[in-house]
């Protein structure tokens, strides 16, 4: 037998695991948008761990992240240093958002701001709107890398188009039926199996092309030491700016926690300690990152001049002459890392779409089956339409991505306000959530105004913050008894959560808005 | 807020300070290579490991809170 015909069938193995998983894990969920979107609130520790862990991890990390080391060395550290921190604000603010998400019965991020701020519509609206045009060009490039992927394990056999056709089927397929438990269960398993491969390849390539890590980095000292001072090389291979290199962190660690695919999971925790558990857990994957790395490291010297950075782990494994189950594998583990953040992200986008643009704009009252329905059709729709400027389109995604990360890190100062300030008024919120975007795009338009090469999205953040505190304090204040649930007090917070818990019994509604 | 939390955010602070310019610079040398990696890459890892341990004495801290919590919070 071949051996390309030997890494498909061990690449299809791994579909067929993924599938199975994926499409019974949702056996046991209810037919509702709490159960689709939000898990009936059930989610335990493993899965919620692998949820968060591999939803980050994306095509990206098998693909971007060696090439970063590879072709820019140290400025690839600033990936780590943002998943260290990212997830702090959740220990505090997690089970406050989680004890509310059951209280009012949220599903999606924009719910909970557009209760807190007596917005039916504009809130959630803009929310969505910004969501969905960061959502979608992330899906399509993890689509991108799933087609790839195929097309090297068939040496070309396979055209990208129909390899992203089949491995996002087998995403449609298991998002569609088992929702938030579907895309759970699939990404532990895929998780386990990047792991796995991280360390594996981590290692291995290291000890093969130089004789251990030791060696490889003594090697690299002597002869390229820029790559492994941060903030390391720009693309065109200039050093970076600390400038560039400090504000991607910074505005990474404010995107981190509000992401809608993230902060959705939220209120799929099964209880507060669960969800405490997973973030004080949560830097241990980031560990993951560091034998990533070294695989990009370990190509400088053996490999040099490979032009696309981001081929540069599949031209080491298929120049190796390793078995074909290796690098059948490596391809299960790269579409592993595709299809664990293209699940979540899908996921995310067509419940946004439906529950915080459709229902508040066209005000049609649905039963929750009929709803989640509604959004199992917008999967389709999304990925349909992802698909299509996967294959289909030439349009420069990497700069719409990079300006997403700018748009989304506004949601921070937004939490940060809903939760601290009373004074936070809606219209503060909306026109603030505005001009943090306006900035971030224009400054993304003409990028020679951010100076010091800071991210536009620090600029948009500063501007976002400076308007929503002057208008706040130029209109009325939000009723107390509105936002008293939501605000954090100074000292001894949880008998602050004790007081919503204790309302619990109230008669549950959904967001009277 | 509770008291004991404010530890958990002036580390979290802190390890996004040493991250970033203009402390990270300082550190962020090659050498002394531990483990074979150079010490701007340790540097990570003992970052990694100072937010970890932080966050879980909190948690086991509070666990008879949460506990509290959580028996209101699945009624």
């Amino acid at each position: 037998m071949d051996a390309w015909v030997i890494v498909f069938l061990t690449t299809i193995a791994y579909l067929l695991v993924t599938l199975a998983i994926g499409v019974m894990s949702g056996r046991k969920m209810s037919n509702t948008p709490e159960g689709f979107v939000a898990g009936d609130r059930s989610l335990g520790f493993l899965v919620l761990y692998f949820i968060m862990g591999a939803s980050i991890y994306s095509a990206f990390a098998f693909l971007g992240a060696p090439g970063w080391a590879y072709s820019r060395g140290a400025a690839a550290f600033y990936i780590v240093s943002y998943g260290t921190v990212g997830l702090i604000p959740w220990y505090f603010l997690g089970p406050r958002i989680a004890m509310l998400g059951r209280r009012f019965g949220f599903v999606t991020q924009a719910e909970f701001f557009a209760h807190r701020f007596e917005s039916s519509k504009a809130i959630p609206g803009i929310m969505a709107i910004m969501s969905a045009a960061a959502l979608v060009p992330y899906l399509v490039i993890q689509m991108k890398g799933a087609g790839y992927v195929f097309s090297v394990v068939t040496e070309g056999r396979m055209p990208e188009w129909a390899g992203a056709a089949l491995a996002y089927g087998v995403v449609l397929i298991y998002v569609t039926r088992s929702g938030v438990m579907g895309v759970g269960w699939t990404n532990t398993f895929q998780g386990i199996l990047m792991l796995a491969l991280a360390w594996g390849l981590g290692l291995y390539l290291p000890w093969k092309l130089h004789g251990g890590i030791g060696p490889m980095f003594e090697e690299l000292a002597a002869s390229a030491p820029e790559l492994l001072v941060a903030p390391g090389l720009d693309a065109a291979g200039e050093p970076w700016g600390f400038g560039a290199y400090s504000s991607a962190v910074l505005i990474s660690v404010l995107g981190f926690s509000v992401w809608p695919h993230y902060f959705m999971k939220i209120y799929a925790a099964r209880s507060v300690r669960t969800l405490k558990r997973m973030v004080v857990f949560y830097p241990t994957f980031q560990i993951f990152l560091i034998p990533v790395l070294f695989i990009g490291f370990a190509g400088v010297m053996t490999y040099p001049g490979v032009e696309q950075a981001d081929t540069i782990l599949p031209t080491m494994l298929m120049d190796l002459d390793l078995s074909a189950i290796t690098v059948g594998l490596f391809c299960a583990g790269a579409l592993a890392a595709s299809m664990s953040s293209g699940d979540a992200i899908l996921h995310a986008g067509a419940s946004v779409l439906v529950k915080d643009l459709e229902v508040p704009l066209r005000g049609i009252r649905r039963t929750p089956a009929a709803e989640t329905r509604l959004i199992r059709w917008t999967a389709l729709g999304m990925g349909s339409l992802a698909y299509y400027l996967a294959v289909g389109s030439e349009a420069s995604l990497v700069s719409l991505l990079l300006m997403s990360y700018g748009a989304i890190a506004q949601f921070f100062p937004l939490m940060i306000a809903a939760m601290f300030w009373r004074r936070a008024s809606r219209e503060g919120a909306i026109y603030g959530l505005l001009a943090g975007c306006a900035v971030t795009l224009a400054l993304n338009i003409w990028p020679e105004f951010a100076l010091l090469g800071v991210h536009p999205g620090i600029y948009g953040a500063v501007a976002n913050v400076l308007v929503m505190i002057l208008v706040s304090l130029c209109t009325d204040p939000p009723p107390p008894e509105r936002i008293e649930p939501y605000l954090m007090r100074a000292v001894e917070d949880s008998e602050g959560i004790a007081d919503i818990a204790a309302e619990q019994g109230e008669t549950r509604v959904t967001a009277s808005r | 807020m509770k008291k004991r939390h404010r530890i958990g955010f002036w580390v979290g602070l802190a390890v996004l300070t040493l991250s970033i310019w203009p402390l990270y610079p300082w550190i962020a040398g090659i050498r002394p290579l531990v483990l074979g990696m150079p010490f701007s890459m340790v540097w990570l890892i003992l970052m990694i490991a100072a937010v970890f341990f932080t966050f879980l004495t909190l948690f086991l801290k509070d666990r008879e809170d949460d506990e509290t919590l959580d028996r209101e919070y699945r009624e």
